[in-house]
């Protein structure tokens, strides 16, 4: 079990008891989900926001991971994520969104070997601030959402 | 007594129990605060932190293909090499009572029995009769290892 010595900022995600963090430079802006248009609902997501820049798709996942295909109450914030190495924009609808900065008193190690699967996007664990956080990027989230959208569920 | 060791037995549940050299065994952790991690096997739904860790909870009578699991009692954090020169892992087994210390040598050497779980066998490096149980001795190493894909169950 290598722990990493590992720094860096990241925008923390709750998903009911599951907290998954995002490197910030995968994050493009942070939505409402008031502001989410049920009516671009297409394949696995609830709606999408729409801004200048961009049209966000909202997926809202539970602790589980598995997808809703409508937003629940409790989901207040949007999350948008840039895949900058493919070119995929997203948005994940969260209980709450802050900052996290992992610092040296955080141990960060990669998801154990035997609860690896090929399509996890939970790539690391962080232990060290009383909780569990998972690391994730952009890149393996939208892998995991293309994967849910191929398989229809 | 050729060769007698140390060893410590763990009731892993269905009647399941394995033995774990003495050097091996880190910790026995009652009633662990258990944090559900979505997407992976059946057989290691959860884990615990543990030191600063997260180490893995690995249901063995899960593995071996019970569908339902007595309750457990507690977790013993076990300490593995992945590969030689790689730095320590840990895993946590899952428990339905306390390990027991037990001394065992050569001589309770045994075939495994005939009911003896599929999923088990490649993990699987020797057997020995414990109180007339055969009880195996796994290589941790590769209960630690990425699941084959007929393991998996996300």
């Amino acid at each position: 079990m290598a722990a990493e010595q590992h720094s860096g900022h990241y925008a923390l995600l709750s998903f009911g008891d599951l907290r998954i963090a995002f490197s910030q430079a995968d994050v493009a802006q942070i939505g409402l989900a008031i502001d989410v248009d049920p009516a671009l609902r297409d394949g696995k997501d609830c709606g999408a926001l729409v801004s200048k820049e961009a049209r966000w798709p909202v997926y809202s996942l539970d602790a589980a991971l598995a997808p809703a295909l409508t937003l629940p109450e409790r989901r207040r914030f949007c999350v948008c994520l840039r895949d900058h190495a493919r070119g995929r924009a997203f948005a994940l609808s969260c209980e709450s969104v802050t900052a996290l900065t992992i610092g040296q008193e955080m141990t960060v190690e990669d998801l154990p070997e035997c609860m690896q699967t090929p399509s996890t996007p939970l790539r690391q664990v962080v232990t060290g601030d009383g909780a569990l956080t998972f690391l994730s990027s952009a890149t393996s989230m939208a892998d995991y959402l293309a994967m849910l959208e191929a398989r229809g569920e | 007594m050729n060769n007698a060791l140390f060893a410590w037995v763990l009731p892993c549940g269905n009647q399941y129990q394995i033995a774990v050299a003495e050097y091996q065994m880190v910790e026995f952790v009652q009633n662990p605060a258990c944090i559900e991690v979505p997407l992976t096997p059946a057989h290691c739904r959860s884990g615990l932190i543990w030191r600063k860790h997260f180490a893995p909870i690995v249901d063995l009578a899960r593995l071996a293909g019970a569908s339902h699991t007595e309750t457990m009692n507690g977790v013993t954090i076990i300490a593995y090499q992945p590969q030689p020169h790689a730095p320590v892992g840990y895993l946590a087994l899952r428990n339905t009572a306390p390990p027991t210390r037990v001394v065992i040598s050569d001589e309770q050497a045994c075939p495994l029995p005939e009911d003896y779980p599929q999923a088990w066998l490649e993990l699987t490096l020797s057997c020995v009769s414990i109180q007339g149980r055969a009880t195996p001795i796994l290589d941790l190493s590769r209960l630690g290892m990425k699941p084959r894909p007929d393991r998996r169950a996300a």
